[in-house]
Order: C-alpha cells, then sequence, then structure tokens
C-alpha cells in the first residue's frame, strides 16, 4: 500500500513553506503538494 | 546539467511533456523528467513552478486543482492556444538542436 503523509505532517510542511515567506496561499498549496510527494516517495524507496 | 543551458530550454520541455501526457502535476513532471534523462536533469521546483505559472498566465496553460491524500494539487494542461503553440515551439526546437548539432561537430582536417 502506497504511504500517505498525514494531516498532521501535512500541517508542519503547510509551517515550514509559510515561515519560507511564500506569500500567495495557492503557491503555497502547490509547494506543499510537492514536497509531500516527494517525501512519500521517499518513504516508499526506504521503509521507516 | 548547465541550469544556464537548461533555462531557456523550460518552456519547451514543460510543454513538449503536457503535449505527449495531457495533465500533469508538478512533482510528476519532475520525476518524469529525471526518468527519462535518467537522471541528467533534475528539475528544482525553484525552477519549474515559475515556469508553470508563467506559461498559465500567458494562457499557454490551464489548471486545475484537485483533493489528493490530505491536500490540494494543482494539474496543469494545455489550452487550445497552448497546443498551436507547441507546434511551432517543437519545431522551432528541432530546428536549433539540427543547427547547433552542425556546429559542434569537430574541426574536419581540409581534404589534402
Amino acid at each position: 500500500m502506497e504511504k500517505q503523509l498525514t494531516m498532521e505532517q501535512i500541517e508542519t510542511l503547510f509551517s515550514f513553506v509559510k515561515s519560507k515567506y511564500v506569500r500567495y496561499i495557492d503557491v503555497q498549496y502547490e509547494l506543499v503538494d510537492h514536497l509531500a510527494s516527494a517525501i512519500e516517495d521517499e518513504m516508499q524507496r526506504i521503509p521507516n | 546539467m548547465n541550469p544556464n543551458l537548461l533555462r531557456g530550454s523550460l518552456d519547451t520541455i514543460v510543454i513538449k511533456l503536457l503535449k505527449d501526457h495531457g495533465e500533469m502535476y508538478g512533482y510528476q513532471i519532475t520525476q518524469i523528467v529525471r526518468e527519462m534523462t535518467k537522471d541528467g536533469i533534475q528539475l528544482t521546483e525553484g525552477a519549474l513552478y515559475p515556469t508553470l505559472h508563467k506559461l498559465e498566465a500567458k494562457d499557454i496553460l490551464t489548471s486545475e486543482t484537485r483533493m489528493i491524500a490530505n491536500r490540494y494539487r494543482k494539474y496543469y494542461r494545455l489550452t487550445t492556444q497552448g497546443n498551436e503553440r507547441a507546434i511551432t515551439l517543437l519545431q522551432q526546437m528541432e530546428e536549433y538542436l539540427q543547427q547547433m548539432s552542425i556546429l559542434l561537430q569537430p574541426l574536419k582536417p581540409s581534404a589534402l
């Protein structure tokens, strides 16, 4: 089964992206998706 | 990969991939490029997303946001205008590559 990030982990990514002063909310959403997808891929490759 | 070389080609890469695959999201684009070039080209978020946003502003691309796995994901596709532009752009790139290929050939000794 493919690993997915939890709501909590997504929230953490949001805080990170906001802290980098990414101004527009839709760009924030896009970056969060990018980061989350990359992390999920890594999680697939390296179990825990 | 020289970032200066890549910079001018990003539009073409994005347009070609969307022409071939229909609808894609940013991370997916970086993955396909990485796979196809066997890690030869690794697109960064800092380069890709501004390109996607610029092309959308120019009405070459359109986007749709969907909820996927606890978050929002933005999918891009070519507009009708974008599709037409794709044909011209890919033709131009092919001509450019042909001409560069000629210029980059090793200097041959002149026939005696």
